[in-house]
């Protein structure tokens, strides 16, 4: 069934298909939550929040385009979920030191991602992890917007939409991220 | 597994950008998002076309009728008036005492949402009190905007000192009988159980009275001479600050409630 007509449905009660619109873009939204913060656990919560938000509001969505609707919910938890991490890591930094200055290691590194499975996709998630790391060492907006166009296909213009920012500075955003993006994949001998 | 090529300025990668997904945690999220669904209830959120469209149906059929002969009987002078023998002074008189009496009765639907016991019981789920005044203003202002355009556009080129005078010469009293109207809806308080009817009534007096008081410059020895377009201009200048005085007003008593209220 097309968005606009599982949207009509729900705005008309049928709200059993909110879980059909969950079921479609669940993958969607967890590799977009995935890849802008590099961190796969949180990465279903912030997809599951995407959605409870999406439920919220349903009532008065009046939008064409579902899918970039829920990505730009996505996009603006993994912002917020950004600014707390940081704040985060600050206090956990400022705790370190002082720890440190008083001899006791307080330190906590995540754990590595662990990867059960066969060899190919043991290869698959080594290379999906490499290309995590290397987007994560881009800026955020630089991200966003390199994702956006080469993961899901969105045309700059779509781009602006859904960040606010307008079609030259997404042009530009892309462009530096594929830039650095190149450079650091080279690096890490991506290219085969 | 969906894997992309990428195709990089000219370097062609095989990103699986997709890695594999722990399908335990998605049927848990999956499952936490279908207990939301289950809680939500759907409520009815009018697009703002839709809501705009109720407004309109909310006057009663009697002002509609009203405003239909309005119209009509504008379009009936306008013919009139195009193929008449009369003179300048005597088509613009008739001109202007039409519109300002026309405005009043465009006018009464504001009047109406006044008529009940309390103004503040006529909000609806969508719209406050002022937008719905707001709505009825604009929809007041299209239908003289018509008529107005009516007038001008049969006559407007046969007087003297062209279609901007003769605009000129017919906003004016329009203008003020607009302000009249909307000062003595804030100011007047019409009291007990007043129904739609009498603030028909309230507008059609109003409107005669403006109507009258329009004729007043046919007294006055070149009043329509070209030579005082500036003062026609100046008196329309000034009527529209105090319009827009008297809608702001308007909704300072609407905000404040107790000047409004008419029990």
């Amino acid at each position: 069934m097309e968005d606009n007509e599982l949207i009509r449905r729900i705005q008309n009660g049928q709200k059993e298909y909110l879980n059909e619109i969950a079921a479609k873009y669940y993958d969607d939204i967890y590799y977009f939550c995935a890849y802008q913060t590099g961190n796969r656990e949180d990465a279903y919560d912030l997809a599951q929040e995407t959605f409870l938000r999406f439920i919220r509001y349903v009532d008065s969505y009046r939008y064409r385009n579902l899918k970039g609707y829920l990505l730009t919910i996505a996009m603006n938890l993994c912002r917020t979920y950004f600014h707390e991490t940081a704040r985060k890591r600050m206090g956990q930094e400022y705790t370190e030191e002082i720890a440190g200055c008083a001899g006791v290691d307080h330190t906590k590194g995540n754990a590595p991602d662990t990867v059960t499975g066969n060899t190919a996709g043991i290869g698959r998630m080594e290379q999906s992890q490499v290309l995590s790391e290397a987007l994560l060492k881009l800026p955020a907006m630089q991200r966003e917007a390199v994702v956006l166009h080469h993961f899901y296909g969105y045309k700059n213009r779509e781009i602006a939409h859904m960040t606010g920012a307008s079609c030259a500075a997404v042009k530009s955003r892309i462009n530096q991220g594929l830039d650095k993006l190149k450079n650091l994949l080279h690096k890490e001998d991506f290219y085969e | 597994m969906n894997s992309r090529k990428e195709v990089i300025s000219g370097f062609e990668i095989e990103a699986s950008w997709r890695f594999e997904l722990d399908e335990s945690r998605k049927e848990e999220g999956l499952a936490e998002i279908a207990q939301a669904v289950k809680k939500k209830k759907i409520r009815y959120y009018p697009s703002f076309g839709a809501c705009i469209l109720e407004q309109m149906r909310y006057q009663t059929w009697q002002n509609r009728l009203i405003q239909g002969g309005i119209l009509l009987l504008a379009l009936a002078l306008c013919l009139a008036l195009k193929k008449s023998k009369l003179e300048d002074v005597e088509s613009i008189v008739l001109g202007s005492a039409f519109m300002a009496f026309a405005a009043n009765i465009c006018l009464s639907g504001v009047g109406s949402l006044f008529s009940r016991n309390m103004a503040e019981l006529e909000q609806t789920l969508y719209f406050n009190l002022k937008q719905m005044v707001c709505i009825q203003i604009l929809q007041a202002g299209i239908l003289d905007g018509f008529i107005l355009a009516l007038f001008v556009i049969f006559y407007g080129d046969r007087a003297m000192g062209g279609t901007g005078a003769y605009l000129l010469y017919i906003i004016v009293p329009f203008l003020w009988s607009d302000i009249i109207y909307l000062h003595l809806l804030a100011s007047m308080r019409a009291g007990g159980r007043t129904k739609g009817l009498e603030s028909g009534m309230r507008g059609f007096t109003t409107g005669v009275i403006c109507g009258m008081a329009a004729i007043f410059p046919a007294f006055l020895e070149n009043a329509y001479a070209v030579i005082y377009l500036p003062a026609w201009g100046i008196a329309a200048l000034a009527g529209i600050v105090v319009l827009c005085l008297e809608v702001r007003r308007l909704f300072g008593k609407i905000e404040g409630g107790e000047g409004l209220c008419l029990n």
